[in-house]
Order: C-alpha cells, then structure tokens, then sequence
C-alpha cells in the first residue's frame, strides 16, 4: 500500500519540476475597429485605440486592428531567435514593427471571403528586428467563423525563444499522452472484466470513466498535436465541457457503485452533481471555467463519498481518500493549468489505486475460486464415498450372502435396487446442482435399499409442484441418511415427508422424519447436530447460493423438521431414464 | 447354559450371524439376544449376566474402539464381528477372544464358537484392559508378574508389586493372554519367564519362586505340565 502512494508521489513531483521557458508578454493590448494599412506599423498615438487587458475580445462582424508592444531583452547567444506565439479566435495577417512575417489564414469581411486560420500560430520573428528593446506587434484580424451570438473571443500571445515555442505544444501534450496507452488498456481490462468474471457496476462505470478521461485528453491535446483551424476552437471547448460534466458523474457513479451505497444514497449524490453542473453551465461564462467547476464537483462529490465509506469503515476506503486527495492536490498550485497538465498525471493516481483494488479483489476471487472447487471435488467424493465406504460394501456383502443362502430372488431385487442407487448416485454427484424431481428420486432408490437392509418399510411422501426446481445433488438425501442413522427405527414403517413451499422466488424444501419416541435426551441432540452431513448441506448451499440460503431445525415430541430455504431456479434437463425397473 | 448377546445394527447380519452361531452351538444349550444399538445393550447388560458379546464395531458410524475397551474390562469374552478387518490385530492386542471378519461363513464363526466352548487359549493379546476408578485402562501383558483367582474375579499382581482387580475369572483372562502364561495352580496362574526355581517339600508339596522373590504353591497336578513347559 506504501508504495503505491510513493509511486504516485514520484509521478507528481516530476511533472512539477518540469523546466518552464521565459516567457514575454504584455499586460495589455491595443485594437481598433478600422482596416487601414498604416496600422502594420507601430502607431505611436493610439488615442482612437481601444486599450484592452489581455482577457479576450470583443468579436465584431468587420476586420480589426491589433497592436501589442513587447519589450525584448538581449539574445542569450547569437544564434538565438525570438518567435512570437499568437493564439486567437480568427485569421489575421501579423506584421513585426511594420514587417509581414505571416499569413495565418485570408482575412476577410465576410464568411465567404475569409479563410480561417489555425488557432495557435508560431511565427519567426526577423532576427534583424529582435534588438533589444520595444517592438510591435500588428494583428489585422477577421473573425468570420465564429458561432452565432459569440460576443467574445480568445486572444493571447507572447514572446520567447522561438526553439522552445515550437517545442511548446508537444511538451504539453506529452505528458497527458504518456496516460493515453494506460487509460486504453485499463478502460477496455475493466470492461472485459465486467463482462467475464466481475459483474459488478463498478468496473463499466470505471471503463466507461477511463474512456471519458481519454477522451477528454485528446479534446484538450488535439490543440497542441494537430493544428486546426479557429473555426474548430469553439465547438472543441464545447466537447470538453460536456465531456467535463460527463467525467463527473462518472467519477461519482464509480465511487457511488464502489462503495455499493444505498440506491437512494447513489441517486442523491448524482443528482447532486447535476444539479451543480446545471448551475454551472448556467451561471458561469467561459468555457475553461465551466469545464474546471463542474469537474470539481464531481471531484468533490466523490470525496464525499468516500469520506462517508470511511466514516462508516468500508474496504479500501482509507486507501480511496488517500488517493483522491493526491488526485485533487494539484489544483491549489494552479487552478487553470490543472486541467490542462496536471489533472491527466494525478489521475493516474487513481489508476494505480483501482488496479491495486482490482488486484486484491481479484486475489480474494482467486483464493474462492480455487477453495469452491476445492470444496466442489471434495463435496462430490464425500457424496460418493459415503455409499463406497469397505464398511458399507461388506456389510452389504454380507447381507446378499444371508440372501443368497435363504432368499435368492430377495437377493436379485436387492441388487438391483442398489444398482439403481449406484446409478443415481453417479449421475448427480458429479454435478452442483440438479433437478428437485431427480433428488427426489437418488433419496426413494436410497430408501428402498434401506428398507431392504432395515427390514424396514420406509417411505417418502411428496408434496412438491414444481419438479423441475433446482437443488444442489444429495442434500435432501443426507436428511434421510441422518433420520435413519439416528433414529435407530425398529419396527414396520416408517414414513417421511417432503414439502416444497415457493414463495415468489424463493422456495422451501421442508423434510420430516418421526422421532423414535422410546430413545433418551442424546438422540435428540444427534438430530439438531447433523456432524458431518450438515457441513455437506451448508457447503453444497453455499457453492450454488452464496449466502441466499437459510436451514432451519426445529423439534416436537415425536417428530424432526429441517426448513431449508434458497433462491427458486429451474432446469430442464433431468436425468430421465435411469432408473432401471 | 450360555447366555449370548449380539449386538449389530444391521438387521440382515444379525439374521446370519444369529442363524450361524445358533447352528455353532449344537446341542449345547444356550440363550441368544439381539440387540441393535449399545445403548440397549448397556441397559440389558446392567440387569444380565452374559459369558459372551458379539460386537459389530461400526455401530451407526461410531468408532467402536473406545466401547470395546469398555467391554474388555468385563467378565464376559467379547467377540468382534466387523467389517474394519485391518484392526484385528489391534483388537486381538486389547484382549479380544476372536475377531470375525465380515463378510463371514458359517465355518469362521464355528470357529469363534469352539474357541469360547474350550477357552482355548488364543495367545495374542499384548494388553490387559482393566477398570479403574470407572475409566477402562490397559496393562502391557509383560507388566504381569502373577495371577491369582479371587472367586470370579482375578487379581493381577504386576512386577512392581501393585495389585489389580479385573472382573473376568482366571480362565477366561488365560483364555485371552499368551500361551507362556501356565497355570500352576488351581488359583495361581504364572508368565514362565517370571519363574526363577521350583523346590519340593516334605509331604509332595511344591513351591515356586518367582523372580521377584514371591512364593507360590504349585498344584500336585500340575507338576509334572510346569516341568515339562520348563525344559
């Protein structure tokens, strides 16, 4: 458990101390509302001008203006190249100090003439022009492209060294893509554990969750990797808010199945995280905020929860907020660049943690896996034995030579009748589970070779409609085994009864034996005590019920009832025919 | 008149076996029951004086080894009729006249008859089971230093001088213990090996001296079988 904070740790810290460039940028900027060519040079008086912080722009239906003014330092060595970066929601023509240096698409007054530009343009800057000190900046821009009713835009642009800029975005982007493989692999394992051996929601819900995630990071990656053009910018950030909101409630709906909480528990958290996101997307501008709050409520609203599964001491629960808490730590160092960084590297935090949980659980579904077929062969040989025992074998050897030498057609049916449990026997014990009609049948072959034995007249009276119910091989027959073995019948006839009881889905097997009234208080206990044959019930009930299953024994003066409940199922295939009359 | 008593819980056996030991008993008079549970049988047996049990040892699943013990301790000879034929030698160890196998013939339990009507000594019982203080416990044959009758029961003396009383008569005790065991006397019964000298008095009396340095009288009739054993 230590290690995978300490693996976590590792991984965060690393992509803290990432070396970042030195950057150059304005506070603010100048624009104006006329497309006039003077304006590729610096235009010293700007009192027509618009001065703006740099927080975006007003988007308007004609070509634009932008100055910026940089304030360039020395160049660290000859060679050296400043580029400028310029980010913005439509084409322009850009001019350094009154110099073209790029096309960034066809300006345009109209949606016809105008080309659109990629979103992120990297220019060279004219070595010539990179003396230290003040230059300029001229943007004529057009933003034809734009949704309907957008009023602003994006904008942004810096300088620096133009070798690190174009390095910039992949940078960025390599480090979400370094999950990228993981989040493949982990999200189609839990599926494929979800549909093989694991049915619990949980595991679609955290498929599902690294598909979001994965998904999310390609929307937020795509910037970097593959330039597109400014007319993609708007529908893309709408894809990562609405895969924003999606990553919520999944993050809620994983832990709210994780810690199988009550079902009203789980809806109220999910409708918690609606909600909060409705408001959200009502009340908060820009998509970049949006995108970061509605996803903290789903972080929040998961933290939650798992504070709940610690309070109330659920597995793994203290491991979950460890790892949460690691997941969200990144978020006080810089709100906004969270989303864009380090958000993909913490949840892998969470991976490492759900892969551990996924590893025990699947250790602990190992070890019950191996113990049920354990106790599976072990139920089957025990069934088996019983009637192969040497001690049966030759007493009952012994009885067909007391036949042989005075009845001999008492010794054939008697054969035979064994050899009809024989058969019984072979056919069910090697199964887990059979037909109630066949039970039924492996206890009357049993009962006939007892009366044979016994000099006994025993016989079985059903009450039971539905036949076809399923019912672990031998448990009804070890009633009989105990009833006869430990109620010493001595005379005539003795007859025992079986009802079946369905309620719903569920049904009751009742089985009643009288009670040898003559015998002393001991026996009594014997027939509350089963030994050995109630382990061979309970771990017959449990390999087929789990834990849906419950055995009742309960006592008058002169008779014995065992109350065995457990889920109702059907079968149709029985084992016809095998009986041998 | 010899009281039987049969003890098993399957019926068709106790047919046979009582069809046989019936016919094994000829024209000997004897009384046979049978019972199927030891509970029964412990309830007849507090009110019945029997000379013989026929144990199954597998009564309703139990291990009858720990009864069988019990039942050693008695006066009455047991023996096993049982389908665990490989702890025979074990119940022959704790003292049990015969022990018959099943499945069985007429001819193995004829045998087991004969071996009761003549007390022939069997000699293969290692351990002596005894009662004591309620609990039945066992006594190594080698232990035994002298035997000596006491009406119908028998006190044992073993080498380190302690004194133990078992319910069975002397002649049923020899019928189960080795064949080196010699009566010398009408009361007194000795391991050879224990035997150091044998010295003759005035008036045709024999005295015996044990290694232990204990002195027991020989029997006039018997002399001449102990001298005969000693050479």
């Amino acid at each position: 458990m230590r290690i995978v904070y300490l693996i976590m740790i590792c991984l965060l810290t690393f992509s803290l101390h990432a070396k970042q460039p030195t950057l150059i940028a304005s506070d603010t900027y100048h624009v104006i509302n006329d497309d006039n060519p003077a304006y590729a040079y610096p235009v010293a008086d700007k009192s027509q001008w618009q001065k703006r912080a740099f927080n975006g722009f007003i988007i308007r239906p004609d070509i634009s203006w932008f100055q910026i003014e940089y304030d360039l330092p020395h160049r660290q060595n000859p060679t050296q190249n400043f580029g400028v970066f310029v980010s913005i929601l439509g084409a322009f023509d850009a001019y350094w100090d009154g110099q073209l240096i790029a096309h960034n698409g066809v300006v345009g007054d109209s949606s016809s003439t105008e080309i659109p530009g990629i979103i992120d343009k990297i220019m060279l800057i004219p070595p010539a022009l990179s003396t230290p000190g003040k230059h300029t900046l001229s943007l004529r821009v057009s933003s034809q492209h734009v949704p309907l009713g957008l009023e602003n835009g994006s904008f942004f642009s810096l300088v620096t060294d133009y070798e690190q800029l174009i390095q910039l975005p992949y940078k960025k982007a390599s480090r979400p893509l370094l999950m990228s493989g993981a989040l493949i692999l982990v999200a189609l394992y839990s599926l494929f554990l979800f549909f093989t051996s694991f049915k619990q929601p949980s595991y679609l819900i955290f498929s599902a969750l690294c598909l979001t995630i994965l998904s999310l990071m390609l929307a937020e990656s795509w910037r970097g990797l593959a330039p597109y053009t400014y007319d993609w910018q708007i529908p893309r950030l709408q894809l990562v808010l609405v895969l924003s909101c999606l990553a919520s409630l999944l993050l809620t709906a994983f832990f709210g199945w994780f810690y199988q909480l009550k079902q009203r528990h789980k809806i109220l958290w999910l409708l918690f995280v609606v909600v909060g996101q409705l408001i959200t997307l009502v009340s908060v501008d820009g998509f970049d905020n949006r995108s970061l709050i509605v996803f903290i409520i789903g972080v929040g609203s998961a933290l939650g929860i798992t504070v709940y599964a610690t309070l109330t001491k659920q597995q793994h629960a203290v491991l979950m907020l460890g790892g949460l808490i690691l997941f969200i730590a990144p978020i006080s160092i810089n709100m906004y660049s969270y989303m864009d960084q380090y958000f993909f590297l913490s949840f892998s935090a969470l991976l490492c943690l759900m892969l551990y949980t996924l590893a025990q659980t699947m250790n602990q579904r190992n070890k019950q896996l191996i113990q049920s077929q354990l106790t599976s062969n072990r139920l089957e040989l025990e069934l088996v034995k019983r009637n192969l025992q040497p001690h049966f074998i030759l007493n009952t050897l012994t009885a067909v030579e007391e036949w042989i030498e005075e009845s001999p057609a008492t010794a054939v049916k008697f054969i035979n009748a064994l050899a009809d449990e024989f058969r019984f026997m072979a056919a069910t014990s090697a199964r887990s589970i059979i037909t109630l009609k066949d039970e039924i049948a492996l206890c009357q072959s049993h009962l006939k070779v007892m009366s044979y034995r016994t000099n006994i007249e025993y016989s079985l009276i059903i009450d039971a409609n539905l036949q076809h119910a399923a019912i672990p091989p031998g448990i009804i027959l070890t009633l009989v085994e105990n009833a006869i073995s430990h109620n010493h019948y001595q005379h005539g006839h003795v007859t025992l009864s079986l009802v079946q009881t369905i309620n719903q889905s569920q049904q009751t097997i009742s089985f009643t034996a009288p009670i040898d009234t003559k015998k002393n208080t001991q026996t009594h206990a014997n027939n509350i005590h089963l030994g050995l044959g109630s382990q061979y019930i309970d771990a017959r009930l449990n390999e087929s019920f789990g834990a849906q299953w419950t055995i009742e024994s309960s006592m008058t003066n002169d008779a014995w009832q065992m109350d065995i409940s457990f889920p109702l199922k059907r079968l149709n295939n029985t084992l016809e025919g095998l009986k041998n009359d | 008149m010899i009281n039987a008593l049969i003890v098993e819980d399957e019926f068709m056996i106790a047919k046979r076996l009582t069809r046989f030991i019936s016919q094994a008993f000829g024209d000997q008079p004897f009384k046979l029951t049978v019972l199927n549970t030891l509970d029964d049988a412990d309830d007849f047996l507090a009110s019945h004086t029997i000379d013989v049990l026929f144990l199954d040892l597998n009564l309703q699943g139990k291990d009858g080894f720990s009864l069988l013990k019990e039942k050693l301790c008695e006066s009455f000879h047991t023996i096993v009729v049982s389908a665990n034929s490989d702890r025979a030698i074990e119940a022959f160890d704790l003292g049990v006249l015969d022990f018959v196998a099943k499945p069985f013939t007429f001819e193995r339990v004829q045998t087991a008859i004969n071996r009761l009507l003549d007390n022939t000594q069997v000699g293969n019982c290692r351990y002596l089971t005894y009662k004591h203080l309620g609990k039945s416990e066992l006594l190594a044959v080698q232990q035994i230093n002298y035997l000596r009758a006491e009406g119908h029961y028998t006190h044992i003396i073993t080498i380190d001088n302690r004194e133990i009383l078992h319910d069975k008569n002397l002649d049923k005790l020899l019928a189960t213990l080795p064949e080196y065991f010699i009566r010398i006397h009408r009361s007194y019964a000795v391991p050879l090996h224990q035997i150091k000298s044998i010295e003759t008095q005035a008036g045709s009396k024999y005295w015996l001296t044990l290694h232990t340095g204990d002195n027991l009288p020989i029997g006039r009739t018997r002399i001449a079988e102990l001298r005969n054993k000693l050479k």
